[in-house]
């Protein structure tokens, strides 16, 4: 296997042809985003003759991708602390061998990892337009947590199985409580776990367009998701604005990518290894 | 002392159940009853607004086999996207993580090119192909032309014969990586000493992929394979964003058909019922893998 054979360097070859068709489209996609409408068409490969943040503007302002980039961080990091916490709890209290309830209770939440998202969406809408909570932060982040969380119960529960029991023996003897013991002992034990967690709801919840499909209308609340997705309409088959806002919308979470990848790629390997 | 046993018990479990309390609450209300009422709706004829729902018991399912060309259509295409996904996605993450697995400099720089685009939205990757795709912009189409594979220019997601294959080939182009990292685990757990055995008997390369990586590999295989499957067969959003079904109804799978028959052709009932044809679709998937691997741990 060690010994460069004639399959490998064939391999080789293929795989950095395929690399050049994951980059290439998003090189290409940035030097757009900074080409004049005239180059656009003239200029399809070439670097920018005259770069122009025209587009930017554009989408920034008239498009409004600035508002929709506050409410997506609101959204998405109310929406991750929450289940974070939630799950955390719900896993703490899961993993008491003395509670009773705790086998269906685990199976109930996991069960809920099989059905796929778009069952619920007709109720969903249904339900929060009824109790108006359509168009609001809460609606989405309410969502978030109720779609997010049987996930997060799971990844929490399989790492705070890990955590050895002797530990949490020797912090009752010592007369800590149930609430210390959650917060001052297996929280901090389970940072690994928190992270990973962190990571998947932060991707999910800020590239999610389903959720804001269904329950935003009002440019107020509308997330970067939905606000982009109905550029086509705004800005017809103007592709200048449509990619600034593509890289607007994907630069954040490409910086967070390249800084903690390692992380990125265990918890996902977590993740769908025990899902 | 019974009693007071019994009292400690229901007080230790009220206390964990506080703590189960907030995430139980959010999952009942808003996943485990919107879930089981898209269920019950599906037995109703109902444009989602009137005040007077008829019920029609099994009607709506009935007529989705029988007499809505468009229903069948659509689990057509989904059944041959999730194949799509099945064997080309498979394969791509599986011939992606044999040649990328040992821990190199420039292979780990190549498992970040390729697991990069799971960052991505379905909107921002799907514009980008969007844009790719035009066949006014012609990106692919002057590449392909420049090349002189002139001959290969289409109007990708215009024409009924491309569309479907365009927006797997994204599918394909985002998930890749993901599928390509769990192989990577999965090839580390391969002992060497199989290798160093068959190098003795003077095997090597690709009939060591075929004898011992192949079949160490099967339980991982099976778990990517069913994401997959699972994935092609849940896709809603990067066909929203880049065709929307059409053009005639050629990419309309059974999410999008669901959301259209719910949303824009006000018909309630019929959207319930193909959100529910879906799950159990998927439910059957699980159910099968977990027959197949049973409750061994997969690491």
């Amino acid at each position: 296997m060690k010994k460069l054979t004639i399959f490998y360097l064939a391999g080789f070859a293929i795989i950095v042809l395929m690399a050049i068709i994951v980059v290439f489209p998003v090189i290409i996609a940035v030097l757009s985003s900074l080409k004049t409408n005239e180059e656009l068409y003239s200029n399809l490969f070439g670097l920018p003759v005259n770069p122009t943040l025209s587009h930017y503007s554009m989408a920034l302002v008239k498009g409004k991708m600035l508002k929709y980039l506050f409410n997506t961080v609101v959204v998405t990091i109310l929406s991750t602390a929450l289940i974070v916490i939630f799950s955390s709890m719900a896993a703490f209290g899961l993993s008491r061998e003395r509670f009773r309830h705790r086998k269906w209770l685990y199976n109930f939440f996991i069960l809920g990892l099989t059905v796929p998202v778009q069952v619920a969406m007709v109720s969903l809408y249904l339900t929060l337009s009824k109790i108006g909570m359509t168009n609001s932060y809460r609606g989405l982040i309410s969502t978030y947590i109720a779609f997010g969380i049987a996930f997060a119960i799971f990844l929490y529960s399989g790492f705070m199985k890990t955590i050895p029991k002797t530990i949490e023996e020797a912090a009752v003897i010592d007369g800590c409580s149930m609430f210390s013991l959650y917060f001052r002992i297996i929280i901090p034990m389970s940072v690994s776990a928190t992270l990973a967690i962190i990571i998947f709801r932060l991707v999910w919840i800020w590239n999610d367009l389903t959720f804001p499909l269904l329950l935003v209308t009002s440019k107020e609340y509308k997330t970067m998701a939905i606000g982009l997705m109905n550029f086509r309409g705004e800005f017809n088959t103007d592709y200048g604005p449509i990619l600034a806002g593509v890289v607007f919308m994907s630069l954040p979470l490409m910086i967070v990518y390249i800084l903690f990848q390692k992380r990125f790629v265990s918890g996902v390997t977590v993740g769908a290894i025990k899902g | 002392m019974i009693y007071l046993k019994d009292r400690k018990n229901i007080i230790y479990d009220f206390k964990c159940f506080l703590f189960v309390f907030p995430a139980l609450l959010f999952y009942l209300v808003l996943f485990v009853i919107p879930n089981l009422n898209t269920f019950y709706l599906s037995f109703f004829k109902w444009n989602g607004i009137s005040p007077n729902k008829q019920w029609v018991g099994f009607k709506n399912y009935i007529n989705l086999f029988t007499i809505e060309p468009l229903f069948t259509q659509a689990l057509k295409n989904s059944v041959i996207y999730a194949l799509i996904c099945v064997f080309v996605l498979t394969g791509v993450s599986l011939f992606l993580a044999v040649i990328l697995q040992r821990n190199t400099v420039l292979n780990n720089l190549f498992r970040t090119v390729f697991f990069a685009p799971i960052v991505f939205s379905a909107v921002t990757v799907g514009f980008i192909w969007v844009f790719m795709f035009d066949p006014g912009m012609g990106i692919i189409n002057t590449i392909f032309e420049k090349v002189g594979l002139g001959f290969l220019q289409r109007t990708w997601l215009g024409d009924i014969k491309t569309a479907l294959p365009a927006v797997s080939f994204v599918h394909i182009y985002q998930s890749a990586g993901y599928g390509m990292t769990i192989f990577i685990a999965g090839l580390k757990g391969i002992p060497q000493e199989l290798y160093e055995a068959s190098s003795i008997e003077g095997s090597s390369g690709w009939k060591d992929f075929l004898y011992i990586t192949l079949p160490m590999l099967t339980p991982v295989t099976l778990v990517v394979t069913v994401l997959n499957m699972i994935g092609g067969f849940k896709v809603f959003e990067l066909i929203y964003v880049m065709t929307g079904g059409g053009p005639a109804n050629s990419t309309q799978v059974l999410a999008m058909l669901m959301y259209d028959e719910a949303f824009n052709y006000g018909r309630t009932g019929y959207g319930s019922a193909i959100a529910v044809v879906l799950a159990v679709i998927i439910v059957i998937i699980y159910f099968i893998q977990t027959r197949i691997i049973g409750e061994k741990d997969l690491n």
